[in-house]
């Protein structure tokens, strides 16, 4: 399957997506319901839950996005130059040390999210813990795949190439989730 | 057909049928389409006990009889796991482990719900009711045992190298997810109501319909895998 991908490359085609594709549709998909699902329980308490998302750091947010938006154009670049032998490890490495800032933050905001009080019964919070915290379960997957494809010593060719659209193309889905929590969660207007 | 072929076959439909009865006993004559929530009064939770109580104790029996068929379904999974990479011991022996313990996650519960039904009319409805509530987190806050299960069978199909994989990529990808979504149902010790609460939007309406669909769809490339195995060899 790898062998085929490189072929069709050479002679000009776009390779076809890596199978991990299916998993990455389903779980935009799945996010996709849970944000609905937010926006309607929404709907019954505007007020509260412009009251959670004003008592959170939007500029934090910002730079999380920024960061990760590099972070994803480092790895697509890591993944050009892997495809074209170019200087892929040093792309790849960019990509995790820019990466590892939305980790630092992150951290730093559900600390100071506990330190402030969390209420059982306040239902923006439990959105806003579990939605950022699946994302950040899948962030730091992405961060151990990303590491472990910058460590791997063994062959290259079409194996390597195959394993790292893989890679590339879930880290994308992390950076793409943000983009789509970040709104919804972070940024409310009062109503 | 090779003998040993056709009786994994058969056990390859455990899976269904462990499905059908979990779906009538513990599903409809249970009462658990859907369940009470977490914030209803313990008197509404052991008058229904009281009132159906009959009724539930039999679903219960049934679901905790029905319960090992979900361990035959993966041996089953494990002996096509086994012919997909005969050199590879560990995923098929943490499959079937993990299905093992899962058979526990469905018998467990089924008792305790059984002895929740079993006389509510004399015990206080906050004792009836924490029985409802142990069942519901015995049955949802142990997910990492069957997310052991479908990650173990995942990678081994995706591991396969053959130019036509025994079992389609796509099928390897579809159960890591399913896996990957199982972890969302331990938020139900959280959460008394809203989506995350154990009959709420995200972990009964969503969680639910896709192990039932993880459960379909593994059970019907699991009679294609035995067939191209019979035929190949």
């Amino acid at each position: 399957m790898a062998d085929a991908a490189v072929n069709t490359r050479a002679a000009g085609h776009r390779p076809p997506p890596h199978a991990i594709a299916v998993f990455v549709i389903m779980d935009i998909a799945a996010f996709g319901m849970f944000l609905a699902i937010f926006m309607v329980e929404r709907m019954a308490d505007r007020e509260g839950f412009a009251l959670g998302a004003s008592a959170l750091h939007a500029g934090l947010g910002w730079i999380n996005t920024f960061v990760l938006v590099t972070s994803g154009a480092c790895v697509a670049m890591a993944e050009h130059a892997c495809r074209s032998g170019g200087a892929w490890r040093r792309w790849l490495g960019g990509g995790l040390a820019v990466g590892s800032i939305f980790a630092a933050i992150k951290l730093f905001e559900y600390r100071e999210r506990i330190a402030a009080g969390v209420r059982a019964d306040d239902i923006f919070t439990g959105f806003y813990f579990v939605l950022t915290g699946l994302h950040f379960a899948h962030y730091l997957v992405g961060m151990v795949l990303l590491a472990a494809l910058l460590l791997h010593r063994g062959p290259g060719g079409a194996r390597r190439a195959s394993v790292f659209g893989a890679v590339a193309m879930y880290w994308h889905m992390v950076d793409l989730l943000w983009l789509l929590i970040f709104p919804v969660v972070y940024l409310q207007v009062s109503p | 057909m090779t003998p040993t072929l056709s009786l994994v076959r058969a056990c390859a439909w455990g899976g269904p049928a462990f499905l059908v009865l979990l779906i009538l006993f513990w599903g409809l004559l249970g009462g658990n389409v859907p369940p009470f929530g977490s914030d209803v009064p313990a008197e509404t939770v052991a008058r229904y006990l009281t009132d159906h109580a009959l009724q539930v104790r039999v679903g219960m029996i049934v679901t905790v009889a029905a319960g090992p068929l979900y361990l035959v379904w993966g041996v089953a999974i494990s002996a096509v796991m086994e012919r997909i990479d005969p050199a590879e011991p560990i995923l098929p022996r943490l499959q079937v482990w993990g299905a093992g313990f899962t058979t526990l996650v469905i018998t467990i519960p089924g008792c305790i719900w059984a002895t929740a039904a079993f006389r509510p009319d004399t015990l206080a409805p906050e004792t009836t009711l924490m029985l409802y509530d142990l069942g519901w987190m015995l049955f949802d806050v142990q997910w990492s045992l069957t997310s052991l299960q479908i990650l173990a069978m995942a990678v081994c199909f995706l591991r396969d190298g053959r130019p036509v994989p025994v079992v389609p990529r796509w099928t390897g990808w579809f159960t890591a997810w399913v896996g990957c979504m199982l972890p969302i149902l331990g938020l139900i010790s959280l959460f008394k109501s809203g989506p995350l609460a154990r009959n709420g939007l995200i972990n009964y309406w969503f969680e639910f319909p896709v192990f039932f669909l993880f459960m379909l769809v593994v059970s019907v490339i699991l009679f294609r895998a035995i067939s191209r195995i019979e035929r190949d060899g």
